[in-house]
């Protein structure tokens, strides 16, 4: 018999195959899932790269402080924490309420993930924010402040778009977990679908976000530098 | 508001954060209330181990011309300028002086002069001023 027949919504997926859905089990065969988690790997491995270079003789350096909220809205960073508390909660609530709990570990497995996405994406904005930066005159400050907002951004957007993505798959193996008789079944089942598509919809974002500063930006940030 | 450091200088690095710190701090140019960078990233700009920029804020702290107010940073002290307007102006007539003698020393003419001190300031960028 093909093993398409035998796999029920929520069995798991053969080793190697490639699903659509939220009822890919494990998730790591969900297509959209890991082109996300994918991206978002390069993008942090991207930001993260710093060159180190062997200075000598004098420096300079400007005073002026290089706080991380500059570079990405604080919505982005306490939607990303609510995220990761809502995952924890689920895997929580998931142990604790009564009832089969069939995919426990793959709940508690899923929401660490999501934890993680957080967690690296709020380093990474640290990180962008303490790069190097030598004295520098207007515009390459204006230029450069452009490009630490995009990336912030694009890492914000990314993380919160991917801990929400696993926490859908989360919230749907929770509720395959269930038993096909529980109440909670097709409650849980509604919100991973609303979850699901909120990720998506950050996920987009996150990739609008990785375009060059238009010149009128780059010159709004220096008009903003010399008001300073 | 730039600072400058030179390791290969027989002054320690940690001495001459302190020092243009200070003086900073002393004409008023950094006023009470005002923000500085943290440790970390000072040391990242100007490519310093962070214990040497942090041995520097440590002198300041010490002295109490700036506080700690833990996550949200290290700020100016309250407190009047220790530089008055003659002062200022006493520093300022002595660089020049240093400046125009290098000048003198080296053979360059005023304009050239002129030219060089207009193209430094306008490296540092309007933060700088």
């Amino acid at each position: 018999m093909p093993i398409r027949r035998l796999r029920g919504r929520g069995a798991p997926s053969a080793p190697g195959d490639r699903r659509f859905g939220l009822d890919s089990f494990p998730p790591t065969s969900d297509v959209p899932l890991m082109a996300l988690a994918g991206w978002f790997v390069g993008v942090l491995r991207c930001e993260s790269y710093n060159l180190r270079p062997h200075l000598r003789g004098p420096r300079l350096a400007s005073l002026e402080p290089r706080p991380p909220e500059r570079y990405a809205p604080r919505r982005l960073v306490v939607h990303a924490r609510v995220v990761a508390a809502v995952s924890c909660a689920v895997a929580g609530l998931d142990a604790l309420l009564p009832g089969p709990h069939a995919h426990l570990a793959l709940v508690a497995g899923v929401g660490a993930g999501a934890v993680l996405a957080v967690v690296a994406g709020e380093a990474c904005h640290h990180g962008i924010a303490r790069r190097r930066r030598p004295a520098l005159g207007d515009d390459l400050i204006a230029a450069d402040e452009a490009i630490r907002r995009l990336a912030a951004r694009s890492v914000g957007y990314g993380s919160g778009g991917l801990a929400a993505m696993l926490v859908a798959f989360q919230l749907a193996a929770s509720a395959a977990g269930a038993g096909g008789t529980s109440p909670m079944r097709p409650a849980l089942q509604l919100v991973a679908l609303g979850v699901f598509a909120w990720a998506l919809v950050l996920a987009v974002t996150a990739g609008a976000e990785l375009r060059l500063p238009s010149a009128r930006a780059v010159a709004a940030g220096r008009g903003e530098l010399s008001r300073r | 508001m730039i600072v400058r450091v030179d390791p290969e200088s027989a002054v320690p690095v940690y001495e001459q954060i302190r020092v243009q710190l200070l003086t900073l701090i002393a004409s008023g140019t950094l006023s009470p209330g005002t923000r500085l960078p943290t440790i970390r990233q000072l040391a990242t700009d100007l490519g310093l181990a962070k214990g040497t920029v942090s041995k520097a804020y440590d002198a300041l702290l010490r002295a109490g011309l700036i506080t700690s107010r833990g996550r949200h940073g290290t700020v100016v002290a309250p407190g009047p300028p220790a530089l008055d307007a003659p002062d200022v102006a006493g520093r300022l007539r002595e660089a020049a002086l240093q400046l125009a003698l290098t000048a003198r020393q080296l053979g360059v003419p005023a304009d050239e002069l002129h030219r060089s001190l207009d193209q430094a300031l306008a490296s540092l960028g309007s933060s700088a001023a």
